[in-house]
């Protein structure tokens, strides 16, 4: 019994598989692999230009990967075809530059998301109760031709991933086998033939698209009544902006709820972007160098923030060169260089017994 | 006669006044019209050509679109086009404007047709204008935006177009002046424009001086009128963020 439990609270988060980006010529993250489970706080440390803020930026698809999986909750978020605004919604970032938005003013900042999510899915179950009945009639009379048509369209896609799979193997192995390690910059980089890095990502690229699309093809089930959990628009923007308070509340920034931003300092920006992306009450939340921009006297209120958040159970993927917050907040750290992942250790091995040469060299510098 | 006589015998006495409201009305509905609907316009073709374009055919080929709109509407005279509008395209399309009868105000047909090529041909400069402004806007509030789950036509009118809007709002009064100005050829299709009116007053009574005159006036007030708007418009919105 334990076990099973315990196998269902291990299945991971965010799974990142192969996780491959290139700007141009340069692979900055070469196959990535990790999984990130509920509840940790995974805080990724290493050399500027490393790929790591790169790495998180994939991880909400702000920076479209150029090869590989990353499954969230679910969902793969590098199939173009899936909603990915409804995946965002529910993994909140907080960026270097706050990036709060001027022209509204912190309240309406922290509910400008919630608001527009509540009334859509308003519209969505209006719509959905309305054309329910002809919707489960046409399915009652022509669902088993679309099925049949599915059941086609998964053996289609699963003769491409075969037929694929076999043309991968060498060209997988002739790519493996061009790998050079050049000097550039001062630092070592693999490199490999351009053109079979090409050839390669091209061919797994097609095997991923037959995989989504099987994964997409499901059967058309009958729709149910849905009941919207907000009456009118009203009501929506009367939850949200009680949330809103009640955030800033903890915050203690409450009378700073009806300025604009700019008359702001940068603590409280930062703190006022942690809050916002907490109002759409995310399972991971993101943060990208959160206090590199800010006056060292004001890095220490965000990073209480952080801890305290982090507190509540809060999955956390943290980028940060704070190296005494990373020992205090984290359970894993990662130390990403060159593209790839060199280490990874809960917090007092990574930083008491490191192991990878690159990565005694950067503590040795930073610590 | 002395030129208040003058003056008077036009206006008044002839019944210039009549001529030059119709005038002035026309103009200003050109103008505006014209430039609402320009903005709309420029704002849609800033936006489509400040997509980022992810290999997607769709926004490649609008883009393409947009950028022959563009070059059409800037590269040739805002006369032409006024021309080939009523000469050309909207017979051959076999459109007709009726005229519209709002209260005891009549827009002309004319004046609508006008406006139409007003807003195509401000709406291309428009379009360039706001894509300056949509660039100078902080590309991470684009992506906090996004991150928060906000879909892409969502944030840019929520969030984007809102600033950029704030920051070339000297350069819209700016086109909004021009445009006002150049409604003068819209006589050009028998519209009775401002310049129009006081031209058949100045041809029926063979008197140049104080029309002309009195029309360089009206333009003028019209233009510092507008100038002070957009101060005001700037100093509010600068007191909003």
């Amino acid at each position: 019994m334990e076990e099973k439990i315990n196998e269902i609270t291990r299945k991971p988060l965010i799974e990142v598989k192969y996780l491959t980006k290139k700007f141009g010529d340069l692979l900055v993250l070469n196959e990535i692999s990790t999984d990130i489970y509920e509840g940790e706080r995974v805080v990724i440390v290493g050399p500027s230009g490393g790929g790591k803020s790169t790495f998180l930026r994939c991880l909400n698809v702000l920076e479209d990967p150029t090869a590989g999986e990353i499954i969230f909750d679910g969902d793969d978020l590098t199939d173009l075809k899936i909603d990915i605004n409804v995946c965002r919604q529910k993994m909140g970032m907080v960026f270097q530059q706050f990036n709060l938005f001027n022209n509204l003013t912190v309240l309406n900042n922290i509910t400008l998301a919630p608001v527009t999510v509540g009334k859509k899915a308003l519209k969505a179950a209006k719509w959905n109760n309305r054309i329910m009945g002809v919707y489960n009639k046409f399915l009652a009379k022509f669902g088993d031709k679309i099925k049949a048509r599915i059941d086609k369209k998964i053996a289609k896609n699963k003769a491409i991933i075969e037929a694929q799979n076999a043309l991968l193997k060498p060209v997988e192995a002739e790519w493996a086998n061009s790998k050079k390690t050049i000097e550039r910059k001062g630092r070592f980089v693999d490199t490999y033939d351009k053109k079979l890095t090409k050839k390669k990502l091209a061919i797994v690229t097609k095997i991923e698209n037959a995989e989504r699309a099987i994964d997409r093809a499901k059967y058309p089930q009958p729709k149910v009544h849905v009941d919207p959990p907000f009456k009118d628009k009203k009501e929506i923007v009367a939850a949200a902006e009680a949330n809103a308070m009640r955030l800033l509340k903890r915050i203690g920034l409450e009378e700073k709820a009806n300025v604009y931003p700019s008359t702001l300092s940068g603590g409280q920006k930062q703190r006022i972007a942690i809050v916002r992306a907490l109002a759409m009450n995310p399972k991971v939340m993101l943060f990208d160098e959160p206090t590199s921009a800010l006056d060292p006297e004001m890095v220490g209120e965000v990073l209480d923030l952080i801890k305290t958040i982090a507190d509540t159970g809060m999955t956390m993927i943290i980028v940060t060169h704070e190296m005494g917050f990373a020992k205090e907040v984290a359970s894993r750290v990662l130390f990403i260089d060159g593209g790839k992942i060199k280490e990874q250790a809960p917090p007092e091995e990574f930083f008491g017994n490191p192991k990878d040469p690159r990565l005694k060299e950067f503590l040795s510098k930073v610590l | 006669m002395s030129i208040w006589q003058i003056f008077v015998r036009q206006f008044v006495t002839l019944e210039g006044y009549k001529l030059v409201l119709e005038g002035l009305l026309n103009t200003l509905i050109i103008a505006v019209f014209g430039l609402i609907l320009g903005f709309l316009l420029g704002s849609l073709v800033a936006v489509i050509k400040t997509i980022p374009s992810n290999k997607k055919v769709v926004v490649g080929f609008f883009q393409r679109i947009a950028d022959f709109y563009i070059a059409i509407f800037r590269g040739t005279p805002m006369v032409v086009q006024l021309l080939i509008i009523h000469f050309v395209l909207f017979p051959v399309l076999n459109i007709n404007f009726k005229n519209i009868v709002v209260g005891n105000f009549v827009i002309q047909g004319v004046v609508i047709e006008a406006i139409i090529a007003f807003a195509l041909n401000s709406g291309a400069y428009i379009s360039e204008i706001m894509r300056g402004g949509i660039n100078s806007v902080d590309k991470g509030q684009l992506e906090a935006g996004r991150a928060l789950g906000l879909s892409y036509p969502k944030t840019m009118i929520r969030i984007v177009i809102p600033q950029a809007f704030k920051n070339v709002l000297p350069t819209l009064g700016n086109e909004f002046i021009a445009l006002i100005k150049e409604t003068s050829v819209a006589s050009f299709i028998a519209v009775t424009d401002l310049t129009k009116a006081f031209q058949n007053m100045a041809n029926s009574t063979y008197e140049f001086i104080i029309p002309y005159v009195v029309l360089a006036l009206f333009y003028l007030v019209l233009v510092l009128i507008i100038t002070l708007l957009v101060k005001v418009m700037e100093k509010k919105m600068k007191k909003g963020q």
